[in-house]
């Protein structure tokens, strides 16, 4: 059997951080208030939003970012209990909310600051809502983007790679060289969010 | 058998709903709106579901938030509650139109949203006051027919108004249809409830004003042609001008997008660096309200530089049409010439006086039909009447309107004015893309001669590349199915009267004068439905104002909203997914119950209209109204009836993919219009027009303009920006859409550093935002993206999320004579730390 290895391609030249990949993210996870896997960026200005540079001369850009689903995790090093791992057959980076102990190790390991401790969760709505099929949330783990992996096993498409209108976000096989990320990795210049950290992320992002 | 745990609900919530009822007593937190558990415990009883088994149910509908998309979506339903709805997932090569945003994902808080309106209440205290008492439907019926039936005898019809907006786009069995773009040819909506209520009542309709300037003048007037959208890919060129495709015409953004990896270039023209000005070549910020004087600038340019298409100006606009000193053109019964004769289809011959022109191939003049070289310029003189093209009348109208003028005037460089004039005067084919950014004053309805002027001069039209508006060219990615036909006789009655439509820009100075059109106009009742006048229309704060002067105020919506709290009764009207209905185009399914006592507006008129003696006004159930609509031999046919919708919701088409269809002039003379004969006001209330009301000019905005005495005392242009998380108030009290769009939970102004230095203010500091006519105070964010004299402020949210007043009721209404626009940004306002 042919090993998988899933990653993404995100392209900045056409994304806006409309946050549409991202609220269904949170809706189709049913996040915690102020809980999201995944984040619209802006880059320039220190807010959301704001420039770069002496005005009229401003830049700004534009990406998303989540957990990175890297091929040297750092947050796997770490986890005293094995709740962090990398899936065998594809490379998900998983994290197991009825292993973890809330240690929050992975928090200070991860450079990409893309995990979030649950303590206290809370809701405004007063039921369950989103995949309800999906584990409950637990207080006192951490959460991370899980690369939509129940969705993946059912043969179905991440929730955030369903609504992106823009051509901003592609996902799929890494290895498998007639794949879209392969074919837009092979094509473009491409980085990875901070490649000096050797953490080797399977999500790249189009150069601007 | 996993059970599922009590939910803790945030202090967030709770907060937002105690604010709701704040003024209140405990008989109005008991009442009306939805309530939250506020004790912090457990607040539902434990449910057992078993885990991955849920029992969910789809149903598909299309996101009623009025953004202009109309998204479709898919819910999920679980144990009778919306778990979840997401756009409608396009496959294949459809995919391209793959339509959604952000705020479609969040409609489930917009059902069970701390706002609701959940039962009938009437006002207890003073307008505003938030003294709900929740009463029966059958008291708030009887008082409102009470309320017509004393106003229609005491007043006549006509004092009796229904304040209509864009709030419940569904509109057959609810909501009402906001727009009336020309007042006085007034088109039957496809509403039943609100046509057969109006036609028999002969009440007043308050027609909504926004973005009218173009709907109207560019639209309805000037009838600027647009191509679709995918013809988008063979451009060279867009001038994003008042448009935001990025956030605000999103399905424009896609081909924008494939157009720019093919190598188009993008400048953007806007006082804001908005998301799509960072991604152009080149951002132009120009100052709000001088974007004529820009136009302008660029055509004087272009003439002077000899860039003109001189083959389209002659031959595809009405340039060479010959004007006489009274406007009028020059017609072939003016020079003793036959009229043009045309056989239609069915054989009969059409005589046209056509417009003349001087053709320099045979050195005659003649019909503009006939002539193969029609001169542009230089014509004084025909047949004894002194003439003059309608180019040379419009240089001379413009001849002021220099680069240096436009530059002092719009707050940019020379060298920016001289480049966009080279840009757009050499590079073809180019399209603008404006959208309704650019008519927010009081002059704005000039700038559609403006672009069409441009547009004549370069040939940027009527050609695959170019256009001079982008229209609605993102509705034209639809691919469900219409209805083959659709049978509209439910939408008459025997004993209509008529009703007058007046622009509700006015509303405010007829109230106060209590006059119209030189005639005494009492208004007495306002029954506002899928309108939020104190929030959406121009100077909330004296909307709000003028309802202390009418007797009775009535508000049927699903929210809570900034007008209903100033109503004397408010009713609870069934969201989208809780009612079946019909917008003309697609069904939208009913998914789940009803919230509360909620209930569609036809059913609210029914009762209202028995109580007032018109027993026989809705004489069928609301099922088969929508069958007597759709049950055409044709839709059974084509598979487009009732019972097709009913179970599918949306119809889906075939797809086929297009490569853009290019779109002709399509008003009388076939020509690009950037003249008018007859300047056709929307409001007719005896104002008179001169020259320059006829062709291009500039003349500066009503209050936000360089030189405005205003601006001694309140410097900063003040504002708006048509983002991808507000449309309108329809997404007001979103949390979900909060964590995304607000600054730390609040929503937020912004202002450029060098203005926020001025005042000592950081990002993160509370600032209030004045003028005379109000004030708002909100977090600042700093920014070196916007003009350093322009402040924005956010529109979207409503009064009780600010930390005081309403960025609304620092506008004032100052329609325009030609259009009644909206124009909420024009306005001056100052800043300080609060």
């Amino acid at each position: 059997m042919s090993m998988t290895r899933y990653g993404m391609v995100l392209n900045p030249n056409h994304c806006v951080a409309c946050g549409s990949c991202a609220m269904a993210c949170k809706c189709e996870h049913d996040t915690p208030n102020s809980v999201h896997y995944l984040e619209p960026k802006t880059t320039g200005g220190d807010v959301m939003f704001t420039p770069a540079g002496t005005y009229p001369d401003v830049t700004m850009g534009f990406y998303t970012l989540g957990c990175q689903h890297c091929e040297n995790p750092a947050c796997v090093e770490v986890c005293p209990v094995g709740a962090t791992y990398k899936r065998e057959e594809d490379g998900i980076v998983i994290q197991d909310t009825e292993i973890c102990i809330g240690c929050k190790s992975c928090i200070a390991a991860c450079p990409y600051g893309v995990r979030t401790y649950i303590e206290d969760p809370q809701w405004v709505l007063d039921f369950r809502s989103g995949d309800l099929s999906l584990p409950e949330h637990k207080e006192a783990t951490v959460e991370k983007c899980t690369f939509c992996v129940d969705r993946i096993d059912r043969g179905e498409t991440p929730a955030c790679m369903e609504v992106c209108r823009f051509d901003a976000r592609a996902w799929g096989d890494l290895d498998d060289p007639d794949s879209e990320v392969s074919k837009l990795i092979a094509t473009h210049e491409v980085e990875q969010l901070l490649s000096e950290q050797g953490t080797n992320p399977n999500v790249y992002l189009i150069k601007a | 058998m996993k059970k599922l745990k009590a939910r803790k609900l945030s202090r967030r919530s709770f907060l937002k709903s105690a604010t709701l009822v704040a003024g209140g007593t405990a008989l109005a937190s008991a009442a009306g709106c939805a309530s939250v558990d506020t004790s912090g415990e457990e607040s539902s009883p434990e449910a057992e579901v078993p885990a991955g088994k849920v029992e969910v149910k789809k149903y598909y509908n299309y996101c009623r938030g009025n953004c202009g998309g109309s998204c479709p979506l898919e819910a999920t339903v679980a144990d009778g509650k919306i778990v979840r709805t997401k756009p409608v997932s396009f496959e294949g090569e459809a995919q391209v139109y793959q339509q959604g945003c952000i705020k479609g994902h969040t409609n489930p808080l917009r059902l069970y949203a701390t706002n609701r309106i959940l039962h009938p209440m009437k006002q207890t205290g003073e307008r505003g006051s938030d003294n709900w008492e929740e009463i029966s439907w059958d008291e708030a019926t009887t008082i409102i027919a009470e309320k017509f039936k004393k106003a229609q005898a005491e007043y006549g019809p006509a004092s009796i108004g229904f304040w209509q907006g864009s709030g419940n786009t569904a509109n057959l069995l609810g909501g009402f249809d906001g727009y009336q773009f020309d007042n006085n040819n007034r088109a039957p909506s496809t509403g039943i409830a609100q046509e057969r209520f109006l036609a028999k009542s002969g009440a007043t309709i308050w027609s909504a004003c926004h973005d009218i300037a173009q709907l109207y003048f560019q639209g309805t007037v000037l009838q600027a042609p647009y191509n679709s959208v995918e013809d988008f890919l063979n451009t060279k060129l867009f001038l994003v001008w008042g448009a935001n495709p990025t956030d605000a015409r999103r399905s424009q953004w896609t081909y924008m997008i494939k157009a720019k990896d093919a190598g188009a270039k993008i400048i953007t023209i806007d006082p804001q660096f908005t998301n799509t000005a960072a991604h152009s070549d080149k951002w132009v910020p120009v100052r709000g309200g001088t974007d004529g004087a820009l136009m302008l600038a660029m055509a004087n340019y272009i003439v002077d530089h000899d860039m003109i298409d001189e083959k389209y100006l002659s031959t595809k606009s009405v340039a060479p049409f010959l004007i006489k000193d009274d406007m009028s053109y020059v017609r072939l019964s003016d020079l003793d010439l036959e009229p043009d004769k045309s056989k239609g289809a069915d054989g009969n011959v059409t005589e046209t006086d056509s417009p003349v022109v001087w053709d320099e191939d045979t050195e005659s003049f003649v019909s503009h039909l006939a002539a193969t070289k029609p001169a542009y310029t230089g014509i004084t003189e025909a047949k004894g009447i002194q003439v003059q093209t309608v180019f040379d009348a419009t240089m001379e109208e413009i001849k002021d309107f220099t680069v240096e003028y436009a530059a002092e005037e719009c707050g940019i460089p020379v060298d920016d004015v001289v480049e966009l004039a080279e840009l757009y005067g050499t590079v073809k084919p180019c399209y603008i893309i404006n959208s309704w950014g650019l008519e927010h004053y009081y002059n704005s309805w000039r700038l559609y001669y403006d672009l069409a002027f441009l547009a004549s001069l370069t040939g940027n039209a009527q050609i695959s590349g170019a256009g001079y508006q982008a229209g609605f060219s993102d509705f034209a990615c639809s691919h469900w199915a219409s209805p083959a036909t659709i049978n509209r006789e439910d939408l008459f009655i025997e004993d209509a009267q008529s009703c007058k439509v007046i622009s509700s820009e006015r509303f405010v100075e007829i109230v106060e004068s209590g006059k119209w059109a030189g005639e005494d106009f009492p208004v007495r009742v306002v029954y506002i439905a899928g309108a939020n006048p104190v929030h959406s229309c121009c100077g909330g704060g004296y909307i709000r104002d003028a309802f202390d002067k009418v007797d009775f105020v009535c508000v049927a919506d699903t929210w809570m909203t900034d007008s209903a709290r100033y109503a004397d009764l408010v009713l609870p009207v069934a969201a989208s997914w809780e009612n079946e209905d019909f917008n003309g185009g697609w069904m939208t399914q009913k998914a789940v119950e009803p919230a509360g006592e909620c209930r569609p507006d036809i059913d609210i008129l029914r009762d209202v209209a028995s109580k007032m003696g018109y027993d026989d006004l809705y004489t069928k159930t609301n099922e088969e109204y929508l069958r007597t609509l759709l049950d055409t031999p044709e839709n059974i046919e084509a598979g487009t009836a009732y019972d097709d919708y009913k179970a599918q919701g949306i119809i889906w088409k075939n797809f086929t993919p297009s490569d853009g269809n290019v779109v002709p002039e399509y008003n009388q003379y076939q020509r690009t219009q950037f003249y008018l004969e007859v300047v056709p006001p929307r409001d007719i209330y005896g104002q008179t027009f001169g020259r320059h009301d006829h062709m291009p000019f500039y003349e500066h905005a009503y209050e936000a303009y360089p030189g405005s005495p205003v601006a001694e005392k309140y410097p900063l242009f003040g504002i708006s920006y048509h983002d991808n998380y507000q449309a309108q108030s329809l997404f007001a009290h979103n949390a979900w859409l909060d964590e995304f769009r607000s600054y730390e939970g609040e929503p937020f102004m912004r202002l450029h550093t060098q203005a926020a230095e001025e005042r000592g203010i950081k990002t993160g500091d509370t600032v209030r935002v004045f003028n005379d006519h109000g004030s708002v105070t909100l977090k600042a964010i700093v920014t070196e993206g916007i003009r350093p004299d322009t402040v924005f402020l956010p529109h979207g949210w409503q009064g009780d999320e600010f930390i005081d007043g309403h960025p609304q009721f620092l506008q004032v209404p100052c329609p325009d004579p030609v259009t009644s626009n909206n124009n909420c940004n024009d306005y001056l306002v100052e800043v300080q730390k609060a």
